[in-house]
């Protein structure tokens, strides 16, 4: 008997072919899925409208974290021209006279009179977040404004006290429980201060029982 | 494991430098949502208003301002010149305030934080009141590091500043529309 080696080939068991390895894809090979830079873009918005909403409660240098130290609350302060050295809040109007009144509404409401004697004076409230919430310019006409602050309608439903301040009285709501009451007259020059002054020292706050 | 831990990186650096970061450019800087631009001078369109867009009212949290209602009054702040340069302190500029129609108008420097310019001279603001006119009723504000006739504010020295116009309530009652059409230029005169 010939054994050739042609037999002895056809004698031995076919291997099992190696599995054939397909050629990665370039996705594949990349180290970073694109689906989870998808879900990355995804996120990135939601923390964008979550920084955007949170920062006006959550902000470390607002009006008022700025000012709480330097006034008295439920007070009215008289404040110098910004210079400098001693500016209230950023941006601040120099050649201008501030009379600021912190307001806390917690406890009681806030009798607010001020005297606007012409145009150029303003009267404004701000909510602790620094929003405007009421304006009163003055006018060509010496305007005496009087009213009583109280708390918006959330903190009005937590204080259950009946109201005691005369029912003709205005009253105003504030958004938040703090916040500023800001005179703001504008100085017409340096001979024109002491009359600013006195028409500024006539602002008054002071708390009004509910 | 090397593949799950890049994903979580790419994932967190997009959420959050993506996130935060276009956040603090649209509460800080301008964006077409909140701003306008009108030559030079930007306004925040709500600013201080209880109904201004989120952005306004980050902005003045961020930056601890007590704006008035731009209802009331329109503040516009430049940080260039009106050719686009911007306003550096070792340069001189003129500006040309033509706001007969409004009750009241201030003009001031800043620096970047939105800190008065301190100087020598203890001059920090025109308003509508101090501000010296020519016969046309204009009055022209020198913005220079050292004295000039007429309404010289000082910038000081060295430093970015900004100029901010403010300007209530108009003759028509509406601040910001009467003043947009009157926005004075920023102009360039020379620089050290």
């Amino acid at each position: 008997m010939t054994v050739t080696l042609d037999s002895i080939d056809a004698a031995e068991p076919a291997r099992p072919a190696a599995p054939r390895r397909r050629p990665e894809s370039r996705a594949a090979r990349l180290l970073i899925d694109w689906r989870v830079l998808v879900a990355g873009v995804v996120a990135a918005g939601l923390v964008h409208i979550a920084v955007v909403f949170a920062t006006p409660r959550t902000a470390p240098a607002t009006a008022m974290v700025r000012m709480k130290p330097q006034l008295p609350v439920n007070r009215a302060v008289v404040l110098p021209p910004p210079v400098p050295a001693k500016q209230p809040f950023p941006y601040a109007m120099p050649e201008a006279l501030y009379v600021f009144c912190r307001y806390d509404l917690s406890v009681d409401n806030l009798r607010v009179s001020a005297m606007l004697p012409e145009p150029g004076w303003t009267l404004s409230l701000h909510s602790a977040q620094g929003d405007n919430f009421y304006v009163m310019p003055g006018q060509q006409k010496r305007t005496e404004v009087s009213f009583v602050l109280t708390p918006g309608i959330a903190s009005a439903e937590i204080a259950a006290a009946p109201r005691r301040f005369g029912s003709s009285d205005i009253q105003v709501a504030s958004p938040t429980p703090e916040g500023f009451v800001m005179v703001r007259a504008p100085l017409k020059g340096l001979a024109y201060r002491a009359q600013t002054e006195a028409a500024l020292g006539r602002t008054s706050c002071s708390p009004a029982k509910r | 494991m090397r593949r799950l831990v890049a994903n979580l990186i790419a994932f967190a650096a997009i959420a959050g430098g993506l996130g935060y970061g276009t956040a603090w450019t649209m509460m800080e800087h301008d964006s077409m949502l909140s701003t306008r631009s009108v030559g030079p001078w930007l306004e925040w369109t709500a600013l201080g208003r209880t109904d201004a867009d989120p952005y306004a009212r980050a902005h003045v949290a961020r930056r601890g301002l007590l704006p008035l209602s731009s209802a009331y009054e329109a503040r516009y702040l430049a940080n260039t010149d009106s050719s686009g340069a911007g306003l550096s302190s070792a340069c001189e500029y003129s500006i040309v305030v033509d706001l007969a129609q409004s009750s009241f108008w201030a003009i001031a420097a800043y620096n970047s934080k939105g800190l008065l310019v301190p100087n020598a001279a203890e001059r920090y603001a025109f308003n509508s009141w101090t501000a010296m006119r020519e016969p046309d009723g204009k009055a022209v504000i020198t913005l220079a590091r050292d004295a000039r006739p007429g309404n010289w504010l000082p910038i000081g020295g060295g430093s970015q500043i900004n100029v901010v116009l403010t300007v209530a309530s108009a003759v028509d009652g509406n601040a910001a529309a009467t003043a947009a059409k009157a926005l004075p230029e920023i102009a360039r005169q020379r620089c050290r």
